[in-house]
């Protein structure tokens, strides 16, 4: 048995005593802000169960390298807003950002794990180099999209 | 289930939402005399009804819970030991139905009386003796497949900003 609860948060206060307690019982969380589902502050705590056992082998390391790309994409953000100077890999940082807002938090974006894995790897490749996904080099060898990367050397 | 009528009405204090009321010693030898984790009705002087269970025996001296606060419980209130754990209605015709707290139906469908009940606490579960979640619940939601996948029979919540519209359902 499955089961998904959902509870409102009053005020976006997490700590608030109701969806505190909520999460506190379960084993997983998503965050719904604004009718995005907020990568940071979900869990799942039996994800490791799953990831890169019963599904692809790249699962895994592809989370966590999205999930950590983002993260510089929300600081590169707040450098611009606050009108610092940019470095190359800042804009390959926002323009990644963008690019996942629209491809994966968009909760009108449907798609099956495996065609979202293959889009994570277009849009890294799209915005990086191979050597700057500090990956496996077994991983990038075999999934690392090479036309796209061709291109965006050209 | 044996209905008491029986009422005690000697209550030694109230304090925060705990009541203690004082019973003879033959209380404890009826069927329905006060026990550990029992529901109890406390029954005010205007009539109003409230619940709670017993959570401390001392010799003669019951404390109770009351769920709903002891807010307007005075000491001339009476209590009514109902002689079970707080139960569940346990049939297929609870599906879709809508319980409040206590377990009655808030949805205005039919009456459950009839039906079989279950108390709420059983005996706890072996978390070793649990099998661990192996299976992937493929939702198609790419911020939940990729990053936080669902495991079947895994136990989520999601929390919302409050008054925004719900995303469109999980698959």
């Amino acid at each position: 048995m499955t089961v998904l609860s959902v509870t409102t948060m009053p005020g976006d206060d997490v700590t608030h005593p109701v969806p505190d307690n909520t999460g506190y019982i379960t084993e997983g969380q998503f965050y719904l802000h604004d009718g995005k589902i907020d990568p940071f502050g979900s869990l799942s705590r039996l994800k490791q169960n799953v990831i890169g056992k019963v599904t692809r082998e790249d699962h895994s390391q592809i989370m966590n390298r999205m999930i950590r790309f983002y993260s510089g994409a929300r600081d590169a953000e707040q450098k611009q807003a606050m009108a610092f100077e940019l470095s190359d890999y800042d804009r390959k940082l926002l323009k990644f950002g963008t690019l996942f807002q629209k491809r994966f938090m968009d909760i009108n974006v449907s798609l099956p794990l495996e065609q979202a894995l293959e889009l994570a790897w277009q849009t890294l490749a799209e915005c990086f180099e191979p050597q700057e996904l500090l990956m496996k080099q077994g991983l990038i060898d075999k999934y690392f999209p090479k036309e796209i990367e061709y291109k965006s050397n050209g | 289930m044996p209905q008491t009528l029986v009422r005690y009405s000697k209550i030694l204090e109230i304090v925060g939402d705990l009541i203690k009321v004082q019973v003879p010693e033959s209380a404890h030898q009826k069927e329905t005399g006060p026990r550990f984790g029992d529901l109890a009705v406390v029954e005010s002087s205007d009539g109003s009804l409230s619940l709670g269970q017993v959570i401390n025996l001392k010799e003669n001296t019951i404390s109770l819970q009351v769920f709903r606060g002891t807010k307007g419980v005075s000491t001339d209130s009476a209590v009514r030991f109902l002689g079970h754990p707080m139960e569940a209605t346990y049939s297929d015709n609870i599906l879709g139905r809508v319980f409040r707290g206590t377990g009655e139906p808030i949805d205005g469908g039919p009456e459950l009386d009839q039906d079989p009940k279950v108390p709420i606490g059983g005996p706890s579960v072996n978390p070793m003796g649990r099998i661990l979640a192996s299976s992937m619940l493929r939702t198609d939601v790419p911020m939940i497949d990729l990053f936080n996948c669902l495991v079947e029979s895994q136990r989520y919540t999601a929390v919302m900003k409050k008054q925004r519209t719900m995303l469109g359902g999980v698959r």
